[in-house]
């Protein structure tokens, strides 16, 4: 039992951690990164290639270099490639666009990387993936599986911690008011000075970073990854996550991946027998999809809504907000049509 | 040449699927401005109401008609008791995107939980081919192709000269100027939400009959093509829909021939990118369209 | 050799009076030097194939299954609740949903016959059993929460069937830890020479199957073959094999063709086959990707001769691909590489039968499954921990576990048993047996592997034995 348990847990704390920095760029930023996921991908395989070391038994997959770095370098390693990744593809897909194409851009990027990495097998290994990836330390802590799963998951925890540090110093500086600007009112922002683009393009690279980091824990727990595990409504998933716990408040957030988490782990056990097993992954789906409505309709602002800041976007926007929605009202600077 | 020849017949295939789909997804955007990811997953559902259908025997191209009118008012019964009044609340652009990707999961996972995990096939009569210009075409596919071709027309007459179709023409181009000129804009949106169900599902009938199978994901892949090729023609662009159909479904074809078959659909893809790069608003923007596009 | 006694066709008994022909008899496993060590020789593999949106997410759930509490998800309306503390589950952890939901039916067509035979004859030490199952939905990030939860409720879980290639490497240390008797669905050659004893593998790997094509083609005389291979991992299993194999054997590879599963056309590919003029096409993709590669070469003008992998029987292809280009096209020119099963008169394999077709609970399509080598194989599995359990008096895993090499081994002074009862029967009499079953003799290797010939058999509701794959070809494909 306590091996669930920590399963469990470690996937609440990785999806917390996604989460926090899905809500730099969504819930924070109002950029609509629906290649997210892509970014966790692209953690998971830098640490899975880094650490995988020399082939042991059989063919089944390419080593690259043969490199089994030491930790925590893996996991600095996918921090910076997800950065740089969220640059690369901030500056196709932010720089110029609006945002409508933006959100439809992205959605094509998460597409085009899975197909990319199953076409080419000899890149990252098609859609086997990789597996038989180690851990850190587990050669060498000589702990029971348990004791270090346990071990793992206080790893995970001081990250996570470290994660919500820096995510709170960012939104409570100077940076953290101009991202809202950016999303409330982005002809405002940019009267003031704020230089849009380059603000999205950072929290691209915050965002990324954080979301490879997620992937790099994650990889190392699950030992395995390929492309049927990040495929683009993964997204949607951690969206989910941020609006219900409530989009620009990092307690928020926590609360909502716990919840979709631990539906999706737990409210299995919950429901009854219901005909055939493929139905209760049909069926978490669909209430994931139900949660999202409900919660858009009676609680816009999430569980734990955002905490009213400083700047409030033009004064009136933000008592409003409180009380109708938790997204974007760009009305202004030629807003939505209609 | 042969080689080239043969792949533009399947891409015009495509593309006539394509371009319904397209121009519904666009000319429902465009009256409407919401964004509809669950387009995908509304022409699946009309798919498999096609598939329904014949299984009770009807005919295949009945019930292609049928689908297309389940999807239709499928589309309008979703945006009236689910669309309007959240936007009614003030629920803002982005808000719904987010409601129309829970629209979609909702409805996909419905799909997969009536009919399962594993494809349907439709009754498809083994027919000859018939060789038009180098190209080879079934007669489902042509049929297909006709389709397309009607719809293509139908849609340029409806916003060409029909007094409904040019009051589309003002609500997308700018709404609020429109309902002041005395456009009644409800019903100018009911009929945008109808004629993009209607089109959704006729094209996921056709999508059906030409890869020989429904399966529940089956739109949400191909709204990923839908999205390219409404992008690329810039979005809320009838005619821009068309075009871009065209090209994404004769690119699809048309790049496996130079690179390997798993590269074909990404080809599609970067191209759209790097065209988005030159002109951001699409090929057939106008900058009109920028100035009325949406900000954020 | 052993126990085979029918050379000449028989007319099968199954399904609707189909008849099926069974060529020769079961291959002999004594030929070839270490034939019975090398894993090579036998079965099919289980991959995946890939379609996009179907995916489920970050965290997966928890499948019914286990344990007092929790809850039996059978794949059918009619499946007991796992209730009395007293039942055993016998756990099927493979996809169900996803795309390689079909592997689910395939553990349960197996499991169910065998259990409703065993709890027929009173169940073992008072115990019944039941077939449970865990979608594992194909996807290692998913399946490791779902196999967690498997084993956090394992006390009352008598074996596992599963997992396949999808998350077998993810799950396996867990497994391990389990200390369940582990019946492996994955073709991957890591398991060829495994050594945990808790595995086994009663299917062959992934890269025979290529070589059985490349050792079939070879024999019919082909030169040139064209590859066309869906992406996903079966196709990296046999893919490969299959090129490299037919190469070894002197044939060219004229077109090397990778296909994307769920594009609108591949007509593209699909030319480039056609123009290469192959001889035949080795072939593997998931059901409407195959449906629609078939429908656009039938639409150029020709079906090529065409040779498939176990996939193409199960019902979802054959529907497919029947319906996109008719079901005589279908039999006329494709062979699908299957393990050998035993001909049909073999008292093990009436007694399955039977069961299969009687047994309360049912996989849809079940006639389909009445030659499918994971079906008999599963079937044995079951039966064969059902009987370990009565030879050790216990029903502790890893005591029974180590029985089960021994029950499935002849050796001098064992008696043949040919199902549950009868060897429960012998059990009790103080004798010692050897399980031969559905599948026959499984000749298990150290390795807990097993080795075997293949055939061609055509690929229709009804498929015939066409002939057996020549295992010197075969051995040569992949020396």
């Amino acid at each position: 039992m306590s091996y669930y348990v920590t399963v469990m847990l470690m996937y609440v704390l990785i999806g917390v951690i996604s989460a926090w920095g899905l809500n730099l760029q969504f819930g924070e930023t109002g950029v609509l990164n629906f290649a997210f996921i892509v970014f966790v991908a692209a953690g998971a395989y830098t640490t899975g290639v880094l650490s995988l070391g020399h082939p042991g038994h059989g063919g089944y997959q390419q080593y690259f270099w043969g490199a089994a770095w030491p930790w925590p370098l893996p996991w600095i390693a996918s921090t910076v490639v997800g950065g740089l990744l969220g640059l690369a593809v901030g500056a196709i897909s932010l720089r110029r666009l609006r945002g409508d194409y933006q959100a439809m851009v992205m959605l094509v990027v998460s597409l085009i990387a899975t197909y990319l990495v199953s076409a080419n097998v000899g890149f990252l290994n098609g859609q086997v993936g990789l597996a038989l990836i180690p851990a850190p330390f587990q050669g060498s802590l000589h702990l029971s599986t348990l004791g270090y799963r346990w071990f793992y998951l206080g790893l995970t925890a001081a990250f996570t911690l470290l994660v919500y540090e820096v995510m709170r110093r960012i939104t409570n500086s100077p940076l953290g008011r101009r991202l809202r600007a950016v999303r409330e009112n982005e002809a405002a922002a940019v009267a003031l000075g704020t230089n849009v683009v380059a603000t999205r393009l950072l929290t691209m690279f915050v965002g990324g970073a954080v979301a490879a980091l997620a992937g790099a824990i994650e990889v190392q727990f699950v030992g395995a990854w390929a492309p049927s595990g990040w495929t683009y409504p993964e997204t949607f998933g951690l969206f989910a996550a941020v609006l219900v716990g409530g989009r620009g408040n990092l307690g928020g957030v926590a609360v909502g991946a716990l919840l979709v988490q631990g539906l999706f782990l737990e409210g299995t056990v919950l429901l009854p027998n219901i005909g055939s097993p493929d139905l209760i992954g049909a069926v978490q789906w669909i209430t994931m999809g139900v949660m999202i409505m409900v919660f858009m309709w009676f609680r816009p602002q999430g569980v734990i809504p955002e905490r009213r800041k400083v700047f409030d976007g033009g004064g009136a926007a933000t008592r409003a907000r409180r009380f109708r929605l938790p997204l974007v009202p760009s009305k202004v600077g030629g807003g939505a049509r209609g | 040449m042969n080689q080239v020849l043969s792949s533009l017949g399947f891409g015009i295939v495509t593309a006539s699927i394509l371009l319904p789909a397209a121009v519904g997804f666009t000319l429902q955007f465009s009256a409407t401005n919401v964004l509809n990811i669950g387009f995908g997953s509304q022409m699946t559902l009309a798919a498999f109401m096609g598939y329904v259908c014949t299984s009770h025997g009807l005919n295949l191209w009945l019930a292609l008609v049928l689908a297309g009118v389940f999807g239709a008012l499928t589309s309008v019964v979703l945006n009236r008791a689910l669309l309007t009044p959240f936007l009614r609340r003030g629920t803002t652009f982005f808000g719904m995107i987010v409601i129309t990707i829970a629209l979609s999961l909702v409805l996909e996972y419905s799909i997969e939980a009536i009919w399962g995990p594993q494809s349907v096939f439709y009754p498809l009569p083994p027919g000859g081919v018939v060789h038009i210009a180098g190209m080879t075409f079934t007669p489902d596919q042509l049929v297909i192709i006709g389709i397309g071709i009607v719809i293509a027309l139908a849609t340029h007459a409806l916003l060409r000269y029909t007094r409904t179709g040019k009051a589309m023409r003002a609500v997308a181009s700018n709404a609020s100027l429109a309902s002041a000129s005395g456009v009644p804009a409800q019903r100018i949106v009911d009929l945008a939400w109808l004629l993009s169900g209607f089109m959704g599902g006729a094209a996921g009938v056709m999508l059906g009959i030409s890869i020989s199978s429904v399966s529940f994901t089956m739109g949400d892949t191909m709204l990923i093509e839908i999205i390219a090729a409404a992008v690329l023609g810039g979005v809320g662009k009838v005619y821009g829909a068309m075009l871009g159909a065209l090209v994404i479904g004769v690119l699809l074809e048309e790049s496996a021939i130079v690179l390997s078959g798993a590269y074909a659909p990404i080809s599609a893809f970067a191209v759209l990118i790097l065209v988005l790069l030159v002109r951001p608003t699409g090929l057939f923007a106008s900058s009109a369209a920028s100035v009325k596009g949406v900000a954020a | 050799m052993l126990y085979m006694d029918a050379p000449t066709p028989h007319k099968h008994a199954g399904g609707n009076s189909a008849k099926r022909w069974l060529a020769a008899v079961r291959c002999d496993r004594n030929e070839g030097p270490d034939m019975s060590d090398h894993p090579s020789t036998r079965r099919t593999r289980r991959g995946r194939a890939l379609r996009y949106g179907a995916a489920p997410t970050i965290a997966a759930g928890l499948a019914a299954l286990l344990g007092g509490t929790a809850l039996a998800g059978g794949s059918s309306a009619s499946v007991p609740r796992a209730a009395s503390s007293g039942t055993l589950n016998i756990v099927s952890f493979v996809p169900f949903s996803g795309p390689d939901a079909s592997f689910g039916d395939l553990a349960l067509s197996g499991c169910y016959p065998a259990v409703y035979l065993i709890n027929k004859h009173g169940g073992v030490m008072g115990h019944k059993l039941a077939c449970t199952s865990s979608d594992s939905r194909g996807d290692p990030v998913d399946a490791v929460p779902a196999a967690n939860a498997l084993v956090a409720h394992a006390s009352n879980v008598a074996a596992i069937f599963g997992p396949s290639s999808d998350e077998a490497l993810a799950t396996e240390s867990l497994f391990e830890k389990a200390k369940l008797p582990t019946f492996l669905m994955a073709g991957l050659g890591q398991y060829d020479y495994q050594k945990s004893p808790y595995y086994w593998r009663l299917t062959p790997a992934d890269a025979t199957e290529g070589y059985a094509m490349a050792a079939w083609a070879k024999q019919k005389g082909y030169k040139r073959a064209a590859a066309v291979f869906a992406t996903g991992t079966t196709s990296q299993g046999d893919g490969p094999a299959s090129i490299k194999g037919f190469e070894k054997l002197g044939g060219k590879i004229v077109a090397n063709v990778s296909l994307t599963p769920g594009q609108p056309s591949y007509n593209t590919e699909v030319s480039q086959v056609v123009n290469s003029h192959p001889q035949v096409i080795f072939f593997t993709a998931p059901a409407d990707t195959s449906a629609t590669f078939f429908a656009e070469m039938r639409q150029l003008g020709t079906i090529l001769p065409t040779m498939v992998t176990e996939v193409a029987e199960e019902p979802a292809w054959i529907n497919a691909v029947s319906g996109a280009i008719g079901a005589s096209a279908l039999s006329k020119n494709f062979v699908a590489m299957e393990a050998q099963t035993p001909p049909t008169t073999t008292p093990g394999w009436k007694t399955f039968r039977s069961a299969l077709l009687g047994s309360p609970q049912k996989v849809p399509t079940v006639s389909q499954y009445l030659d499918d080598p994971f079906t008999l194989s599963y079937y044995d599995g079951a039966n064969l921990v059902a009987l370990a359990m009565l030879a050790t008096h216990s029903t502790k895993p890893t005591v029974y576990d180590s029985a089960i090499l021994g029950l499935a081994t002849p050796g001098p002074g064992k008696t043949v048993v040919h199902d549950f009862a009868s060897g429960a029967a012998a059990l009790a009499k103080g004798k010692k047996i050897v399980y031969f079953g559905a599948d026959g003799n499984l000749y298990i290797n150290r390795y807990h592997n097993v080795a075997g010939a293949f055939v061609g058999v055509s690929v229709e509701t009804n498929p015939r034995q066409i002939a057996q794959v020549p295992t010197v070809l075969m051995s040569k494909a992949q020396s």
